[in-house]
């Protein structure tokens, strides 16, 4: 399983994600100006990575996702 | 002396394998049978070999060449007649072992000596039967002598020499076994760095799909890209067999190999990588490619040591950390493909998975071949490679090769290998039952077998004696045992207390563990000739001189008993004694770590606490937070004093930070509080403080974050401590602008520009007296950032007053405000800059393309990104011209996407064909599907259907080279879409059915969903146009299951578009049926779906025929719907500049009939200026253009431009003539309409 993180250092919120894999990444609540993520396994893991290339400034970035532990 | 006489010349020895006990075995007539066999073979050998029997030893000789290359030759030749003869007669067969060695020998009389003929007995000694090795004198003279492979075998001691020498085994058995061409190969050397030596000799048995997956991933990451080979797999299985062939695969097609070993106890920060980078070989490679320079800065990088980075965030250390591993693992591959061979993955360090996890996306694109060795586990150990392998899987990086046990045929094959001649039916199916398929147990069962005479040669047949073996242990464990047992007490125990120290050991460890608690002093090479016996038998094998280790135990099994066979207090003692010893020897991390660990293992709490503490301080320091979490919580139960309980606490804290697990932080930080009060400490109450504040801030509680700041900051200046006095200004600016440092580009609207100002104000202070660079750095970006504010909030209040948007630019207050904000951003950039800190200079970069007044031109967004990506061209100083590249062509794709969606037609256009041609150069070929994909996308929509199938074509071609799961589902929805566009419907269905079963396949409820809405939509329009029934209908099922799937993504519906096209869809359907009512409710539904959330341009056909519905329909929703389209038609227009395109996108029906129903006038070029093409212009008019458009005056812009006003003047003069306008207003005018800004 991977895990996107959005390097909010360097998001300046054009969306290209969200119009490349609406249902990982939306818009956050409140604000319009940064998204957040939603799920990941909506899609195929190179939607992704199409989404991270679509990112103007490089912020996406992809990473492990810890196995839950009870 | 008179006939004494030197000379050099190459030695052989040849010995007997069990003369000795032969005699015993077979009886003293058969013996001697055997024996003379043996001479006569080797001496016909030697006659048509050019060798001189020199002496005669009983069971051996002395051979004497003139040449060592005649020598291998010969050598080469006596093992393949022996082998054949042993074939033919099985009942006679026997073994030699060889040793050849070069050198000055003496001859005296008929005798011949010196000490290099006592290194070529000794070379000899260390063989076994039917094993040629040779010193590296002999592989050196030999190099180039074709068809002879050899293989390093490390270093050994040879009695009576004081250094280790370096032996080689020569692999004769290859070309006798292959009846391919013998081509004229150049000297192979394997490395066998930190790999086992392997038991069974002999070619691999069985794996035949295995190694033809190791052939077919080396070739493939030949092909320049990088190639994972997962080998999984029990304990016993061959892993690392596998993992010896294919290096030897890989250095005979030109790879530089690196090899390395993780092991369970050996720990430190990022200790894989480390260890990998620190092996002779990772030099060497680095010598030939030029890379010794990356290869120091990322040893550097990955033991702490860099100083250049000081301040970063925690988070930014690691990924420069994974940044300077990247760029070495790139520089090594640069002038040879690289060969990476990990053996026991599952013991890796989580840090060095990650950046494992790390380098498989970023360097992708490199000849690089990964073995990974992974023991499958039930234990939760193996979790993190286990997840790792998985993900690279999904990243199509890797192949995953799980090993099964052998079949009944292949334990027969490894039995004829390892026994040297074939095993009767009977012996064979006991041996592979009990052993129950597992390779390493075969051997060990047929060893104990054949030393108990279970298993006895008879007729050539390997047959068993006795039918169940009652002398042979039923368990590997036993057999194992029983072998340890063999070999005399003191080395059993020597062994033992190695054991306790981990898989592979230091002999000067067990040195110092046996004068502190041994029976007697032993001196190294007193273990090291204990161990002889232990080797020949292979329980452990000689590590080569440059890994850190000297013994390995060759299978975890055998640690496993002996360790096994220890009292609990022997361990305790074994641990104390090296904490001991490591206690004397520094603070090195790594020295640290095993430190704490050996202590805590002695039961010595204290000594182990205090350590545990420096090396998690340090691995911290060294960016490898998950091994410092592992550190404090080994040490945690046993800390007794509250002091260390709180260090150890605030360790983790910083290390859950930087591994952003919030809720473990949370509790974590609750335990410090309550410990802080308790230790009394007031500074690390404020620390604790703070922490706890910047907590709120991340919850979204800024007003406690800043009631909490402002009293830490109160305290601070109380106390007079400006560092904390520092920290809880940022604490405090950060809460206030209700962002993280370096996160906001442009402020909150609601954000209070001047209260936010003052602590950030005071930081910059700070930050100078202390000299905190990188914190200044971050707060001038922040001032600037505020500017930035300032400048927003005056434009709104300037068109709140009615003014047109030309105003802006000519407004002082805001270009005021512009320039003000430029000037802290561009100094935090050049101290980035000086701090080699790439991603603060990229942030800063960001920062400025916002301190412009892009925001206000008509491509809005698009501009901004148009500006980042010219001012990274900046970037010069930290980046290499490849990289520049890469980040070009996605910057180009990534603009061309953001042109597309929001229907900036022109610029999608172009950016998507300039990113196309880079994504070419640069060979991404990816990408160039993307681009090419997107572009004939952007042709559909405005009808070009010949065009669209030309760029389809394209991206079919680059898929082939690509290919993968979503790009296929993607290809089908694409030519769905060029189908419906061309107005075939039956093709049209039949792609977007392949598309959405493709989506299923891969599990993409998404790319369900988004196929099932094209799918209806298209198919709508097309019954609608047809007036085919059947169409409605597939339109409307495909609606209704579209509706149904968008449902289950429950979370995000509202915001996906997909439904609204359902609805659209539906909408068209009863249109057509004349359902009126129905059609009327489905298309408002339509518009509900269609959240302002959503690229709404994008989404003009939803519009169209809601538009249709309930404008046409004369709904009550159509006055705020014909408006609603009027002002996005407006936007098109303005964004739009290409009056071309813009023809053509007005020549599309439903964009006319869109036109039409918002009653919209426009979709003209802007008359009187833009006349003439951007082309006519002079590179420096269109700089001056962007210069006067960014809101320069002529003495700044003759300033930038390196000039002076009159120059400035003569240039304008050029550009209104050119441009047939008079005033600066049109000129900018001008370079907005046109995009030059």
């Amino acid at each position: 399983m991977i895990r996107v993180v959005i390097d909010r250092r360097r998001c300046v919120g054009a969306g290209t994600c969200i119009f490349v894999a609406p249902t990982v990444f939306r818009w956050r609540e409140g604000d319009l100006l940064k998204p957040e993520l939603v799920d990941p396994t909506t899609v195929e893991e190179d939607v992704i990575r199409e989404a991270a290339a679509t990112c103007p400034t490089n912020a996406i970035l992809i990473e492990e996702v810890e196995e839950v532990t009870s | 002396m008179t006939d004494s006489s030197q000379e050099t010349a190459t030695i052989l020895f040849t010995d007997l394998e069990g003369s000795t006990d032969l005699r015993t075995r077979v009886g003293d007539a058969a013996a001697h049978e055997v024996i003379r066999l043996h001479e006569s073979l080797i001496r016909s050998q030697v006659a048509g070999g050019g060798g001189i029997e020199a002496k005669a030893l009983g069971d051996g000789f002395m051979i004497l060449f003139q040449s060592a290359r005649q020598a291998l030759a010969c050598a080469v030749a006596i093992q393949r007649a022996i082998e054949e003869h042993n074939r033919n007669e099985p009942s006679k067969a026997f073994k030699v072992r060889i040793g050849i060695n070069t050198g000055e020998v003496t001859r005296e009389g008929g005798d011949v000596y010196g000490a290099a003929v006592n290194a070529g007995a000794r070379v000899c000694a260390k063989a076994q039967g039917g094993q040629i090795l040779i010193s590296q004198l002999v592989k050196d003279l030999a190099e180039f002598t074709p068809d002879i492979r050899v293989v390093d075998r490390g270093l050994y001691w040879l009695k009576g020499f004081p250094q280790r020498w370096r032996l080689f085994e020569v692999l004769w058995r290859e070309r006798a076994q292959s009846e391919e061409p013998v081509e004229p190969v150049r000297m192979t050397r394997v490395r066998t760095d930190v790999a086992e030596l392997p038991r069974a000799q002999g070619p691999i048995v069985g794996r035949s799909v295995e190694l033809a997956a190791i052939t077919e991933e080396i070739e493939r990451s030949l092909t320049g890209c990088l190639r994972v080979l997962a080998i999984e797999g029990e304990a016993g299985i061959g892993k690392t067999r596998l993992l010896e062939a294919a290096a030897e695969s890989a250095a005979s097609k030109g790879f530089a190999l690196l090899q390395v070993a993780a092991d369970e106890d050996l720990r430190g920060p990022f200790f894989l990588f480390r260890a990998l980078f620190q092996t002779a070989s990772a030099e060497s490679i680095a010598q030939e490619a030029s890379a010794l320079e990356a290869l120091d800065r990322a040893r550097a990088a990955l033991s702490g040591r860099d100083e250049h980075h000081e301040g970063l965030t925690p988070q930014e250390q690691r990924l420069h950390v994974f940044d300077e591993v990247t760029v070495a693992v790139r520089s090594l591959a640069q002038e040879r493909p690289l060969a990476l061979l990990l053996d026991d993955l599952q013991w890796a360090d989580e840090d060095s998975l990650r950046l494992l996890r790390y380098l498989a996306r970023t360097v992708a694109s490199s000849s690089i071949f990964t073995l990974f060795t992974i023991r499958a586990a039930t234990d939760a150990s193996a979790g993190s490679v286990m997840h790792l392998v998985a993900d690279l899987d999904r990243m199509h990086l890797c192949k995953r090769v799980r090993l099964p046990r052998f079949t009944r045929a292949e334990s027969g094959g490894l039995l004829q290998n390892l026994l040297g001649a074939p095993v009767s039916a009977q012996a064979l199916g006991t041996l592979h039952s009990r052993a129950e398929g597992v390779p390493f147990f075969i051997e060990e069962f047929a060893r104990a077998y054949r030393q108990t005479r279970v298993l006895q040669l008879i007729g050539g047949t390997w047959t068993m004696t006795q039918l169940s073996g009652p002398a042979v242990p039923a368990s590997v464990a036993s057999l194992i045992d029983r072998r340890l047992s063999q070999l005399d007490k003191e080395v059993r125990n020597v062994l033992a207390d190695a054991a306790v120290l981990g898989k592979r050991f230091r002999v000067s460890d067990l040195v110092h563990v046996a004068s502190s608690i041994g029976d007697r002093q032993l001196d190294s090479l007193q273990i090291e000739e204990m161990f002889e016996p232990a080797v020949a038998v292979g329980l452990i094998a000689q590590l080569p001189e440059e890994v850190p280790h000297d013994y390995v135990f060759t299978h975890e099994q055998i640690r496993a008993t002996l360790d096994g066979s220890q009292t609990r207090q022997r361990r305790r003692r074994v641990h104390a004694a090296i904490a001991e010893m490591l206690a004397g020897q520094g603070e090195d991390v790594g020295n640290l770590s095993a430190l704490a660990h050996h202590a805590l293992r002695a039961g010595d709490d204290k000594l182990g606490v205090t350590c545990s503490i420096k090396a998690a301080r340090k691995t911290l320091e060294s960016h490898a937070p998950e091994e410092s979490v592992r550190i404090v919580d080994a040490a945690r139960a046993s800390a007794a004093t509250p002091e260390d309980r709180a260090e150890l606490l605030r360790l983790k804290d910083q290390a859950l930070e930087v591994l952003e697990r919030g809720e473990e932080r949370a509790a974590n930080l609750a335990e410090m509080a309550a410990l802080a009060s308790a230790v009394g400490d007031p500074l690390f109450e404020m620390e604790v403080k703070l922490r706890r504040a910047a907590t709120a801030r991340m919850n979204n509680d800024f007003d406690q974050a800043t009631e909490v700041a402002s009293q830490v900051r109160q305290a601070a200046i109380a106390q007079g401590e400006p560092g904390l006095e520092l920290q809880a200004c940022l604490e405090l600016g950060q809460a206030l602008t209700r962002s993280a440092l370096g996160e906001s580009f442009s402020p909150l609207t609601e954000v209070v520009i001047e209260p936010a100002e003052e602590p950030f104000q005071r930081a910059e202070e700070l930050a100078r007296e202390l000299g905190d660079k990188r914190t200044l750095a971050a707060v001038l970006r922040e001032l600037g950032v505020l500017d930035i504010g300032r400048a927003k909030h005056r434009a709104i209040e300037v068109m709140d007053g009615g003014a047109r948007l030309m105003a802006l630019f000519f407004d002082p207050e805001i270009r005021d405000h512009f320039s003000r904000a430029q000037k802290p951003i561009t100094e935090a950039l050049h101290i980035y800059e000086d701090l080699d800190d790439r991603r603060g200079a990229m942030s800063c970069l960001i920062t400025l393309a916002y301190a412009h007044l892009t925001d206000f031109t008509r491509r809005g967004e698009a501009g901004r990104l148009e500006q980042i990506r010219r001012l990274r061209t900046n970037l010069k100083r930290m980046t290499t011209e490849s990289e520049r590249a890469i980040d070009e062509a996605h910057m180009l794709y990534s603009i061309h996407t953001f042109a597309r969606s929001h229907l900036i037609l022109d610029l999608a256009f172009d950016r998507g064909r300039e990113g196309y041609e880079a994504a070419r150069a640069i060979g991404d070929r990816w990408l160039e599907f993307l681009c090419a994909g997107g572009l004939a996308l952007t042709h559909l929509l405005l009808g070009e259907t010949a065009e669209a199938s030309a760029w389809l074509a394209n991206a079919g071609s680059a898929a082939l080279a690509t290919p993968g799961p979503m790009i296929a589902r993607r290809l089908e929805s694409w030519r769905g879409l060029y189908a419906a566009q061309a107005e075939d419907p039956m093709s049209a269905i039949e792609h977007f059915e392949r598309a959405i079963d493709l989506a299923v396949e891969n599990r993409s409820i998404a790319g369900r969903c988004e196929g099932l809405a094209l799918l209806a939509l298209e198919a709508a329009k097309l019954g609608e146009l047809t007036g085919s029934d059947e169409l409605l209908e597939r339109a409307a099922r495909a609606a209704e299951e579209t509706r149904k799937v968008a449902s289950a993504l429950g979370t995000v519906s509202g915001d996906l578009a997909w439904e609204a096209q359902a609805w659209a869809a539906s909408a068209l359907v009863a249109l057509k049926r004349g359902e009126n009512d129905a059609a009327a409710e489905a298309a408002k539904s339509a518009l509900v779906a269609l959240s302002p959330r959503l690229m709404r341009a994008f989404h003009l056909d939803v519009q169209w025929i809601a538009g249709r519905v309930l404008i046409g329909g004369g709904a009550p929703e159509a006055a705020d719907l014909r408006a609603g389209i009027g002002e996005m038609l407006f936007k098109l227009d303005n964004s739009m500049v290409d009056p071309g395109v813009k023809e053509r996108w007005i020549k599309v029906p439903m964009n006319k009939e869109l036109v039409g129903l918002a009653g919209y006038e426009g979709f003209t070029s802007a008359p009187g200026i833009g006349a003439a093409p951007a082309a006519s212009l002079e590179e420096i008019e269109i700089e001056i253009l962007r210069q006067l458009a960014s809101g320069k005056n002529d003495s700044e812009i003759a300033q930038e431009l390196d000039t002076d006003t009159e120059d400035v003047a003569h240039w304008f003069s050029s550009i209104f003539s050119k441009l047939q306008v008079d005033s600066k207003e049109a000129v900018t005018e001008y370079a907005l309409t046109r995009g030059i800004v």
